[in-house]
């Protein structure tokens, strides 16, 4: 049946015209032609911006039903679709009997067909929301249900959710069954801590669907992406049954801080399905369980009380310190024994013990009168390049050149030039240190910008400086402001990190100062910033997962300790592409911003957390988003709580191939359900009127022109 | 004539010492151990001269680089805050701090430094414990006054020491309050620094009782372990110690 559908405007616009057109029946014959041509194309216009359309409208005899068959990736790859079409070629006659079938392959959308074949390509993403309502759309809501063939492993943007409690179609879905023939080895995901100690044993657990690999030995190994030719753990694993899900539990130790991915796999095993889901990856935030600090000091003072009972205090840190307590001029007074003095064990110290140390401070330390060898400076300098070692060279009277570190391998690695004469000079005066960087981390003394300042200005004089000069390549963070000597610098070397205070009073920033929290502040900051703390800011991004895809939204929450307005920050995602934009951050609670964004493309994308005044990123960080596709591959199981849920809300049913008779399933649909087919024909929507109403206009003109009428 | 050796013995290699010593004695006091003393309102310095013995001693039997000055402080004074060690004597009542004074004393405590208060007169009970216990109560409420075990890291922060001593033994040990991981106040009514004073001549004033020159030594002793304590805190305690220490002692 075909109707006429189109606005009341086209009817009050049709009279409009024929009154016009009657008024001009006594006018000239030329008159007449030239306005007929203008109502013509009046009413050209007027069609094809009102667009009238007929609906074929096809009413079926019996109740209809859809039926959806899954033909994408990971239907095809494990032979489902075959079974599935086997299955339903089966119960079609007895189900057309009650019902007419309307067939629909679907992928990423449905699209009709007149059969299902076995042997239809696969498609690269599985859209269930979107078929279910593209079917819907097509077929009205008189459908008496929808039969659904899937695995269920939806990978479209949407989550089914409120797509299928809006159907208002029962769908009834049939969990098909694993054809025996398949073999494949899925790793399913990763179960492990967020985060792990740095040398410290961590074991993780490895889901793993083995199909139709019974006594077929299965090798599975843990990887670093970065090396995915390095296997950290490893081990092999065999099926008892033909289909079985498997917990491994693998351990492995993290060498080194920081956040790592890792990879689960498993080798290909012959005649594998796919090997696209023979991995899944794990992210890891390896941290030191503490940091551990050599603390070594040539004479005892206040500054070695102060800063020990700081490093002693922290938590975060493990100190072994030696503090000469007596030097070969000494004069004991006593027996040997009645001091308690224990020996300086310096071979053991820089040849076996330094590797296990992350930080070395050297506080007014000569080495001279301690039996150093050359073996000693390079092991130190070996540990900064190559083990990412810190070193802190600091203070006073034996320090730096006087201490004879001018003429030793550390010079190199040293962030200041010190005497070539064996000694520094020194400036005794009190000063304010300069601050020439306050963003640096070791300078936050605050994370408001501008309370730092205050903070450093408000901080107690120190005393004395030695005359050094920074290295063209260090941070000279702050200066003594006589002669602008460098008082505080640091510098990166190789893999390590290296720093230099020309100071050794720094002790009264905690005396002298109403409380010692500024004191305290700097040299955890400086702890953090020699071990390579990335995180040195206090700042931390966490996002929501640990791998995303293209076309995915990411979700972040901002820890930011020094619980400063969303203003004060601006978080950036660096595209892969290149392109930087800046998203919104949003407040949140307890300290917590959120922010986020959609993944567009696949590959690399930088996130950098800044302060509002400083190009400085107080966290950086990566997070990559694989092709779709990939997740097409990667899940050959069913997903059997979607096909529940997609059963559950519509009001339909989950009945199981082996067992589902066409008769059952007769009994899931509605009785007397109608279905509407609507076709939509727009008599008005080719460009080609628009064409034909310029002519008339041209036509028109010309007409108009050559009759004098103009 | 013991005595008269003891004295050869740390004073000319002290004098020696300072006239070889590479380090350039200046003004500045930089990171140097400079020996402060409390001046208040009443009895407060009763052995002006002790403090120049006890330098000495430190320079030549320990790595310390002392200011070769006294300093004396108010509880009011700026120059206190630049005196990360505090000595505190007395032998009669000690004052009343006032509100302000109380602040700038706990502060002091709080902030990192440390003070070594002594009972001079070695009497239990006398008008200085009293008063200062009373003055100590004001200032810290919530924290008292602790013996220190004997395993305390001020008992071997240089020489071992295995009980404490004075020019008098009122007590078997001494007292302190610790804060944030470290003992802020030592409290001592044995008179330490009684058994450093000297008259004019170069003797000792007083005899150190019951057991004589033995006892003065180890009260000596214990006074270098106490200033060590201030600019070594726990080191002595550290776990990479222990075994050394412990198989020295069983000795």
């Amino acid at each position: 049946m075909q109707e006429f559908s189109s606005s009341p405007l086209i009817l009050i616009s049709a009279v409009f015209l024929a009154v016009l057109a009657g008024s001009f029946a006594a006018a000239r014959i030329r008159l007449v032609l030239s306005r007929i041509i203008r109502v013509g194309m009046a009413v050209l216009l007027l069609l094809v911006v009102l667009r009238p359309s007929v609906s074929d409208r096809n009413a079926s005899a019996n109740p209809v039903i859809a039926v959806m068959m899954d033909n994408s990736n990971s239907m095809v790859l494990t032979k489902k679709l075959r079974e599935a079409v086997k299955y339903f070629r089966q119960i079609e006659n007895d189900l057309k009997k009650n019902f007419e079938l309307k067939y629909y392959f679907f992928s990423s959308d449905a699209s009709p067909v007149k059969s299902f074949s076995p042997d239809s390509s696969g498609g690269r993403s599985t859209d269930i929301s979107r078929s279910l309502w593209t079917v819907r759309r097509e077929n009205g809501a008189g459908l008496a249900g929808i039969l659904l063939f899937t695995d269920g492993n939806h990978n479209g943007q949407q989550p089914p959710g409120r797509w299928v409690s809006d159907l208002n179609v029962p769908v009834t879905v049939v969990s098909l069954s694993q054809p025996s023939s398949v073999r494949d080895v899925e790793v399913i995901g990763v179960n492990s801590a967020d985060f792990a100690f740095k040398n410290t044993p961590l074991t993780v657990s490895v889901a793993v669907r083995l199909t139709g690999c019974a006594s077929v030995p299965v090798k599975l190994s843990v990887r670093s992406k970065n090396d995915k030719s390095r296997i950290i753990a490893a081990k092999t694993i065999t099926a008892d049954k033909q289909s079985e899900l498997v917990s491994v539990d693998m351990q492995f130790t993290p060498e080194a801080g920081g956040r790592f991915t890792y990879l689960a796999m498993a080798e290909p095993v012959e005649g594998e399905a796919t090997s696209a889901n023979n991995s899944a990856e794990f992210v890891l935030d390896v941290i030191r369980d503490k940091t551990r600090a050599l603390y070594i000091c040539g004479r005892p003072g206040p500054e070695y009380a102060f800063l020990r009972n700081v490093l002693k205090n922290d938590a975060n840190v493990e100190l072994v310190s030696f503090v000469i307590l007596r030097r070969p001029e000494n004069i004991a007074l006593v027996p040997e024994h009645d001091l308690a003095l224990i020996p300086f064990p310096v071979h053991e110290l820089f040849t076996k013990e330094l590797f296990n140390f992350d930080i070395l401070i050297l506080d007014n330390f000569s080495y001279r009168g301690f039996g150093f060898r050359d073996e000693y400076f390079s092991n130190i300098a070996k540990w900064v390049r190559e083990r990412g070692g810190g070193l802190l060279i600091k203070g006073g009277e034996d320090a730096f050149a006087n201490g004879g570190w001018n003429s030793t391998a550390l010079a190199d690695i040293i962030p200041v030039e010190m005497s070539d004469s064996g000694a520094d000079s020194m400036i005794y005066e009190s000063y304010k240190p300069m601050v020439a960087d306050y963003s640096h981390p070791v300078m936050l003394l605050d994370d408001n910008p501008k309370k730092n300042r205050q903070l450093w200005e408000n901080l107690p004089a120190l005393e004395g400086c030695r005359v050094l000069k920074a290295k063209s390549q260090a941070s000279a963070l702050a200066f003594c402001p006589w002669r602008e000597l460098p008082l505080i610098t640091a510098w990166q070397y190789k893999k390590g990190r290296v720093a230099a205070i020309a100071s050794d009073t720094t002790w009264r920033w905690a005396l002298q100062a109403p409380t010692p929290r500024e004191y305290n502040k700097f040299w955890t900051n400086v702890i953090r910033y020699l071990s390579s703390d990335e995180n040195v800011s206090g700042y931390k991004v966490l996002l929501d997962k640990s791998r995303y895809f293209a076309g995915q939204e990411f979700n972040a929450k901002i820890y930011s300790p020094g619980q400063s307005r969303p203003a004060e920050l601006r978080l950036s995602l660096t595209e892969p592409s290149g392109p930087q934009r800046f998203l919104e951050i949003k407040t949140g609670t307890n300290m917590l911003f959120t922010a986020g964004a959609k993944l567009d493309k696949a590959g690399l994308y930088k996130i950098s957390l800044y302060s509002a005044n400083s190009s400085k990123p107080l966290w950086s960080g990566v997070l990559q988003a694989g092709e779709a596709s990939i997740l097409e591959d990667s899940n050959l199981g069913n997903n059997e709580t979607m096909l529940k849920y997609i059963a559950e809300v519509s009001g339909g049913a989950l009945l199981n191939q082996k067992n589902a008779s066409a008769g059952m399933l007769s009994d899931k649909f509605r009785k007397g359900g109608r279905s509407e087919t609507r076709k939509k024909k727009e008599l008005f929507k080719s460009p080609l009127w628009m064409f034909v109403i310029t002519a008339f206009f041209v036509f028109d003109l010309l007409f108009r022109r050559k009759k004098g009428l103009l | 004539m013991r005595n008269l050796r003891l004295r050869l013995l740390v004073i000319l290699p002290a004098l020696l010492y300072t006239m070889i010593s590479p380090v350039v004695i200046t003004a500045a006091q930089l990171n140097k151990f400079v020996f402060t003393q409390l001046r208040y309102d009443g009895q407060w310095d009763p052995y002006p001269e002790t403090w120049g013995d006890i330098i000495e001693f430190l320079a030549t039997a320990t790595s310390i680089s002392p200011q070769r000055e006294r300093r004396v402080a108010s509880i009011d004074d700026k120059e206190l805050f630049s005196s990360p060690f505090l000595v505190i004597l007395g032998s009669e009542s000690f004052p009343k701090f006032n509100k302000n004074q109380r602040e700038l004393f706990r502060r002091y405590l709080s902030n990192g430094g440390i003070v070594l208060v002594e009972d001079s007169s070695a009497m239990r009970g006398g008008a200085f414990d009293s008063s200062f216990r009373s003055e100590l109560a004001a200032v810290f409420p919530e924290l008292k006054l602790k013996k220190l075990p004997i395993d305390h890291p001020l008992m071997r922060s240089y020489y071992f020491l295995r009980k404490v001593s004075g020019r008098r033994l009122v007590n078997n040990f001494v007292e302190g309050i610790d804060i944030s991981g470290r003992t802020a106040l030592i409290y001592s009514q044995n008179d330490l620094f009684g058994a450093w004073a000297r008259d004019r001549m170069g003797n000792y004033l007083w005899e150190c009782a019951p057991s004589g020159q033995p006892q003065r030594f180890e009260a000596q002793k214990l006074t270098m372990n106490i200033i060590m304590y201030s600019v070594t805190g726990t080191y002595k305690s550290d776990a990479i110690h222990r075994p050394f220490l412990e198989q020295k002692m069983n000795r």
